[in-house]
C-alpha cells in the first residue's frame, strides 16, 4: 500500500535517527571521555581545582554509598513486592499499593528534601554518608518493589501449588519455593535499582556529598565525593581546564551504569544464570 | 512448634514491612509540610502569587510563581516533543520494524532508559550546546538545550510505555483491521490505539511526571535564571533546579530554606495527582 | 465448475517447521467448503494464507502460489489492500472494534474511501441485516460493540466483513466460542449468505461441517488427504484416514 510505505519511510526515518543520534551521542560521550583514562585517574585525588589529579575518592564514595543503599533497599523491597504478589487478597493491598505507586512517581529531588529534614536535621545525622544512602535506599524502595512483584507473580501457579501439597505453610512456600524460582528476576530488579541508585546526583547533593574531599569518608558520619554528584561540580563549577575531568567522570559513570543494566536485561530475558522456567 | 512459631514471625515481618510504605510516605507528607509551614505562615500566599525572587535580599521576596510557570511551560513543551516522537517511535515498532529491528531497538531503549540523568546534563553541556554557537547563539544554556536534554531523557521511557500498551491489545484486532483493506497505519492509529488508550495516556502522564521532577539536566542547562523565556534561546529556572541550586546556601531553618521546601511541596503535591490521575485511568478502563 | 481460489503447491512454515505440505486445491465459487481436521494439523495456516494474513506472523514463509481469480496473490506488485477487500475474514474469538456497532460496520467502507454519510448509512443498515443483526441493534447503533453478547459480536464482524463486498468470506472456527444457539444463528446465517459470497470455513465441529458445507478439505499433519463433495466424503471417503476422521477415531 502506497500511504503505507510513505509513512514506513518516515516514520523509519524518524525512528533511526533519533535512536543513532542518542546512541551516537553515548559513543561520542564514552571514547571522548575515555581519551583520559589513565591509572591516575582512577587511583589519585583530584587537585588543582579539579584540573588535575583522579577520581579515586569520588569511585569510593560511590561505591560505598550504593552498597549501604543496597543493604536497606533490596531485603525490604523483596519482601515488599513479595507482599504485593502473593497477599493481594487482603483488603489492605490497596493502600499499600497506592502507597508504593505514589512513592515511585515522587521526583528524586523531593527524597532528597526529605531525607536532609528528616535523617541529616531531625535525626541529627548531618550532611553524611549515611543520610545519603538511606535517602537513595528510600527512593529506590518502591523501584525494586514492584519489579520483585512482578517477579514473583510470573512463577507458575503450579508450583505453588504443589509446594502447598508437600505441606509448606505460606511462608515456606515463599522462602523455599517463590524466591529460589524468582531468583533471576529478582537479582534483576536489585541491579536495575542499584543502576537507579549509582547515577542519582539531586538526593546526594542535599544530603551527603561534597564537590572537594581529600580523605575517604572515617564514619559513616562523614560526607562523601560522588561519581554523579562529582560530574555535576566538575562541568559547572570550574572552567575550560576542568572539562576533562567532566568528560571522563561522565565516561567512567555511563560505563559502569551500563554495564550493571546490561547484566540485569540479560539476566531477564534469560540468557544467562540458572533458571531459565517460563518457556 | 518451631515450624509455627517461625511462621508467626515471618508472617509478622512480612506485613510489617509491606505497611512501611505508608508509613514512608506518610512521613515525606509530614516532614514536608512541617518544613514548609514557616514560609506559608509568615510569607503567606505571596508565595504563590509574586513573580519576584529575592530571597537573599534584606528586604527579602519569595515569590515562587516564575518558576512555577516555568516548570510547566518546560514540562508542556518537551512533551510536545517527546510525547508525538515517541508514539511515532512506538507506531514504528509495532506497525512496521521487523523482528530484528525490534529486538535491537528495544535493547538499547533499556539500557538508555539507565542513562543517569547528569551524564545528560553533560552532554548537553559539553557537546551539544557548542553547536549553537555555530548558529551564532551564544546563549549556551537556554530552553532549547534543556528540551533536547529532557527528550534524551524521556524518550526511552515514553517509547517502551506506549509500545508496551500496544502490545498489551490482542494481535487479532490488528489482523482484523488489516483483513479488512486497512492499511497498516490505520490499524494502528484507529484501532489499536483505541484499545490499547488507557494504557497510552498512562504512559503520557507517567511522562509528563517525569519531566516535571527532573532536575538535573534542567539544573545544568537551563541557565537556572528567574525569568520566564520569551524565546527558544532564553534561560529559565524551574522548581527543582531552584531546590537544587540553593539548598546548599540557605541557612538551616530560615525562610530561604522554608520556601524552599514549599518548591517541594508543589512538587510532591503535582507527582501524587499525576499518580492518581493514572490510577484512575487505568480503573475506570478495567469496569 | 467455476472456481474462485486456486492453491498450487502450497507448503507453509513457521521457522523451520512445516505446517502445510504442498497442498493443491481449488475452491468453488458461491458455496460453503469446510475445512476439517484434527487440531494443529494446519486448517488456520491455509485460510490465513487465502488473504495473506499469516504474513503477520514474524519467520512465516510459504513457497507455491495461490491464485484469486486468476491473480497471483503472493505476487509482489499486488495490491494487498485492494485484494483484502476481496476475501473476508471473521476470526475464532469475536474481535470487534473498541468503537460503537455502526463505526465498526462503517469501517471498512470507510478505510476504502466511502466519506458520504447516507452511503454509509445505507451500507452500515445492509449488511447488519445480512449478518441477521439488524433487527437486535437498530436502536442502538451508538452503543460500544463490545457490549453485545458474543454470539451478536461474531454477527457483528460478520457484518464488518460483507460490508466492504467482498467476494469470500474466510472464517477460522467462528462458532467455537459460541454457545448452541448462537452457533444456530450463524449457521443459519452463512447458508444464506453462501448464496452471495464464496465461504471457506475452519471448522473444528465434524456434525457442524456436514451439516453446512456444500464441499469439504481433509487436513492431516499438514497434508490435504481429501476434497471433493461433502455428501460424498461422508458417504464414500476415499482414504482410510478420511473415515478414521469421520469415525471419530482421529481428533
Ligand atoms: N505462530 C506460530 N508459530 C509457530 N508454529 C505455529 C504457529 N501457528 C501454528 N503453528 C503450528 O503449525 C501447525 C498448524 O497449526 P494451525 O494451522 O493453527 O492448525 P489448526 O488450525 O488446524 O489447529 C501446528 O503444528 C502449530 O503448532
Ligand atoms: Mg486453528
Amino acid at each position: 500500500m502506497k500511504k503505507d510505505l510513505i509513512l514506513k519511510t518516515i516514520f523509519r526515518i524518524l525512528t533511526y535517527s533519533t535512536f543513532l543520534a542518542t546512541i551516537g551521542i553515548f559513543l561520542v560521550v564514552i571514547i571522548d571521555g575515555a581519551r583520559y583514562f589513565s591509572i591516575d585517574f582512577f587511583i589519585k585525588y583530584p587537585s588543582n581545582a579539579m584540573t588535575e589529579g583522579g577520581v579515586f575518592p569520588a569511585i569510593v564514595g560511590s561505591l560505598i554509598l550504593i552498597s549501604l543503599g543496597i543493604i536497606f533497599s533490596v531485603p525490604l523491597g523483596i519482601i515488599m513486592g513479595i507482599f504485593l504478589s502473593e497477599y493481594d487478597t487482603l483488603f489492605f493491598i490497596k493502600p499499600i499499593d497506592v502507597a508504593l505507586t505514589s512513592l515511585s512517581g515522587i521526583p528524586s529531588i523531593v527524597y532528597g528534601l526529605f531525607g536532609l529534614s528528616l535523617f541529616c536535621i531531625r535525626m541529627n545525622l548531618g550532611t553524611s554518608l549515611i543520610s545519603a544512602s538511606l535517602t537513595l535506599s528510600l527512593m529506590t524502595l518502591p523501584v525494586i518493589a514492584s519489579s520483585v512483584k512482578e517477579a514473583v507473580k510470573a512463577v507458575p501457579v503450579e508450583l505453588r501449588e504443589a509446594a502447598y501439597a508437600l505441606g509448606c505453610n505460606k511462608t515456606e512456600v515463599i522462602s523455599k519455593v517463590l524466591l529460589k524460582a524468582a531468583k533471576n528476576r529478582i537479582i534483576t530488579s536489585a541491579l536495575i535499582g542499584s543502576g537507579r541508585i549509582f547515577g542519582e546526583t539531586a538526593p546526594i547533593i542535599l544530603t551527603g556529598a561534597v564537590f572537594f574531599s581529600t580523605h575517604l569518608p572515617k564514619s559513616f558520619l562523614d560526607p562523601v565525593m560522588a561519581l554523579p554528584s562529582h560530574i555535576y561540580y566538575a562541568s559547572m563549577a570550574y572552567g575550560e581546564s576542568a572539562q576533562w575531568m567532566a568528560k571522563a567522570s561522565s565516561a567512567l559513570l555511563l560505563i559502569i551504569v551500563l554495564i550493571i543494566y546490561s547484566i540485569a536485561f540479560t539476566m531477564r530475558r534469560g540468557k544467562i544464570g540458572l533458571d531459565n522456567r517460563g518457556k | 512448634m518451631y515450624r509455627e512459631l517461625k511462621y508467626l514471625l515471618n508472617t509478622i515481618t512480612i506485613f510489617a514491612v509491606a505497611t512501611l510504605s505508608i508509613v514512608i510516605l506518610t512521613l515525606i507528607f509530614i516532614f514536608m509540610i512541617s518544613e514548609s509551614l514557616p514560609a506559608l505562615k509568615s510569607v503567606g500566599s505571596e508565595i504563590f502569587t509574586s513573580f519576584n525572587w529575592y530571597p537573599t535580599y534584606d528586604d527579602a521576596e519569595y515569590g515562587l510563581l516564575t518558576m512555577i510557570v516555568d516548570s510547566f511551560l518546560l514540562t508542556f513543551l518537551t512533551s510536545l516533543v517527546v510525547i508525538p516522537l515517541g508514539y511515532i517511535v512506538s507506531a514504528y515498532l509495532y506497525a512496521y520494524a521487523n523482528l530484528r529491528e525490534k529486538e535491537i531497538v528495544r535493547s538499547v531503549l533499556d539500557l538508555l532508559s539507565g542513562v543517569p540523568s547528569v551524564v545528560i546534563g553533560s552532554v548537553v553541556l559539553i557537546y551539544i550546546a557548542p553547536v549553537l554557537i555555530t548558529f551564532e547563539i551564544w546563549s549556551t544554556e537556554n530552553l532549547l538545550l534543556t528540551i533536547i536534554g529532557l527528550t534524551i531523557l524521556s524518550l526511552p521511557y515514553v517509547v517502551s510505555l506506549t509500545y508496551e500498551s500496544f502490545e498489551s491489545v490482542d494481535k487479532v484486532l490488528f489482523e482484523s483491521a488489516l483483513a479488512l483493506g486497512s492499511s497498516r497505519f490505520s490499524a494502528l492509529f484507529i484501532v489499536i490505539t483505541r484499545a490499547a488508550l488507557p494504557g497510552i495516556l498512562n504512559a503520557f502522564i507517567l511522562t509528563v511526571n517525569r519531566i516535571m521532577g527532573e532536575t538535573m539536566v534542567v539544573l545544568m542547562v537551563s541557565g537556572n535564571a528567574n525569568i520566564i523565556p520569551k524565546s527558544l534561546f532564553d534561560p529559565l529556572r524551574t522548581l527543582t533546579s531552584a531546590i537544587a541550586s540553593e539548598m546548599g546556601e540557605v541557612e538551616l531553618g530560615s525562610l530561604h530554606y522554608s520556601v524552599l521546601f514549599v518548591a517541594g511541596l508543589i512538587l510532591l503535591i503535582i507527582s501524587l495527582i499525576l499518580t492518581w490521575i493514572s490510577k484512575s485511568i487505568q480503573r475506570s478502563w478495567k469496569h | 465448475m467455476d472456481w474462485i481460489i486456486e492453491v498450487n503447491n502450497l507448503s507453509a512454515f513457521y521457522g523451520e517447521k512445516i505446517a502445510l505440505k504442498n497442498i493443491n486445491i481449488k475452491f468453488p465459487k458461491k458455496v460453503i467448503t469446510a475445512i476439517i481436521g484434527p487440531s494443529g494439523c494446519g486448517k488456520s495456516t491455509l485460510v490465513r494464507c487465502l488473504n495473506r494474513i499469516n504474513d503477520e506472523i514474524p519467520n512465516f514463509k510459504v513457497t507455491g502460489e495461490i491464485y484469486f481469480k486468476g491473480k497471483n496473490i503472493y505476487d509482489p506488485d499486488i495490491d494487498i489492500s485492494e485484494f483484502r477487500k476481496n476475501v473476508g475474514m471473521v476470526f475464532q474469538k469475536p474481535t470487534v472494534f473498541p468503537m460503537s456497532i455502526y463505526d465498526n460496520v462503517a469501517f471498512g467502507p470507510r478505510i476504502h474511501g466511502i466519506k458520504d454519510k447516507r452511503k454509509l448509512d445505507l451500507i452500515v443498515e445492509k449488511a447488519l441485516r445480512d449478518a441477521a443483526l439488524w433487527d437486535e441493534v437498530k436502536d442502538e447503533l451508538k452503543k460500544t460493540a463490545t457490549q453485545l453478547s458474543g454470539g451478536q459480536q461474531q454477527r457483528l464482524c460478520i457484518a464488518r466483513a460483507i460490508a466492504v463486498e467482498p467476494e469470500v468470506l474466510l472464517l477460522d472456527e467462528p462458532t467455537s466460542a459460541l454457545d448452541p444457539i448462537a452457533t444456530k444463528k450463524i449457521e443459519f446465517l452463512l447458508e444464506e449468505l453462501s448464496e452471495k459470497y464464496t465461504i471457506i470455513i475452519v471448522t473444528h465441529n465434524l456434525a457442524q461441517a456436514i451439516r453446512i458445507s456444500d464441499y469439504m478439505a481433509f487436513l492431516y499433519r499438514g497434508d490435504l488427504i481429501e476434497f471433493g463433495e461433502t455428501s460424498k466424503i461422508v458417504n464414500q471417503p476415499e482414504s482410510e484416514l478420511t473415515e478414521a476422521y469421520l469415525n471419530g477415531q482421529i481428533s
